[in-house]
């Protein structure tokens, strides 16, 4: 703990030095620090998982929007579109699979973090993120947004069917 | 955070669907729910909750006409003219639902019990020391900064994310589509 404070107290004298923007190659660091690589593969990949459904969806409301459409059309349409999603759930995956992208993501938030921060900023985010407090944080994160969506989907759940008892 | 905002929207229109119940854990120590609580004060937590919540009603209001048309148009078990007789009874009642639920999600008492919830979580994962760390970061002028840059940087890093990702959905979509043109 004294250790940690004393960090702290080095990265807040640090700090009047170098209130210029940082480098790039800082802001890579910081990156690297933070797992930005591997948090956006997986959320990249999470997105491809979850199209195929978001694009059905989407079909589906422009078969049903389409004027002058039997039932039996209706259907006949829907069954096309069926037919073609493994197929689009296939490119879907092929090209979010792909590293480029991944890569043209990450290129784009370097210049991101420069407006935000400055060198010092991210030195001393850097240092924190590879301190055991930071390190920990992040492992967590992950685990704490989840926990956090289900605890706010309870209550909000609890409350959501009183208000629609009420309306009933 | 938009991705939070929109599962909590799924929340609202799922409610019916049970929650399964987690098994109970022990009670974590005091001195830890302690140190939490300045954890959470020196992040902000109440307000970014506020705002989170704030956010979820504002997406989940078209999201809820929409859905609500869905389920009618979905329901075999209608006819045109029930059909257009329920779309016409849930639109006459969808400001008061609405109302109710801008309510239900700017009410304090949501963000007390969310706070409260929260704590527990976090006494889960973290040690007491860890937990005296991180709120001492938030606490420096970089930690303040940090959690003012987030939100920021949240939307931008998902407007860029959208410019880069759109494009492929759409290339994609417009195959979809062309199968029935």
């Amino acid at each position: 703990m004294k250790k940690f404070a004393f960090a702290i107290a080095a990265i807040a004298f640090a700090a009047a030095a170098h209130a210029g923007p940082p480098t790039d190659a800082a802001i890579r660091e910081l990156m690297d620090a933070t797992n930005a690589r591997a948090n956006m593969t997986a959320s990249v990949q999470g997105l491809a998982k979850a199209l195929p459904q978001i694009l059905r969806m989407r079909a589906e409301e422009v078969v049903r929007n389409k004027p002058n459409l039997t039932d039996e059309q209706r259907k006949a349409e829907m069954a096309n579109v069926d037919r073609r999603m493994p197929g689009v759930t296939a490119a879907l995956q092929k090209e979010f699979n792909d590293p480029k992208l991944v890569n043209e993501l990450y290129n784009q938030l370097v210049p991101l973090y420069a407006s935000h921060f400055t060198a010092d900023d991210v030195k001393a985010l850097t240092a924190f993120y590879r301190s055991p407090a930071g390190k920990k944080s992040l492992e967590v994160m992950p685990v704490l947004m989840g926990e956090s969506a289900e605890v706010a989907k309870k209550l909000v759940q609890e409350r959501a069917k009183r208000v629609i008892a009420q309306t009933k | 955070m938009k991705k939070f905002a929109v599962s909590l929207v799924a929340a609202f229109v799922l409610a019916s669907a049970q929650a399964a119940d987690k098994p109970a854990v022990a009670a974590p120590n005091p001195a830890v729910v302690t140190a939490v609580g300045k954890l959470l004060d020196s992040m902000n937590y109440r307000s970014l909750m506020a705002q989170t919540m704030k956010a979820s009603m504002d997406q989940a209001g078209p999201f809820m006409v929409q859905s609500m048309e869905t389920a009618v148009k979905a329901n075999n078990k209608l006819n045109a003219e029930q059909k257009a007789q329920a779309m016409e009874m849930a639109k006459s009642k969808m400001p008061a639902v609405l109302e109710k639920m801008r309510t239900m999600f700017a009410d304090p008492v949501l963000v007390d019990e969310m706070q409260a919830a929260m704590t527990q979580v976090y006494a889960r994962h973290y040690t007491l020391e860890e937990i005296n760390q991180l709120a001492a970061f938030y606490r420096t002028p970089l930690g303040k900064k940090m959690m003012a840059q987030t939100p920021a940087i949240a939307a931008e890093s998902m407007a860029i994310s959208q410019q880069i990702v759109m494009p492929r959905v759409e290339k994609l979509m417009g195959e979809v589509m062309q199968a029935f043109e």
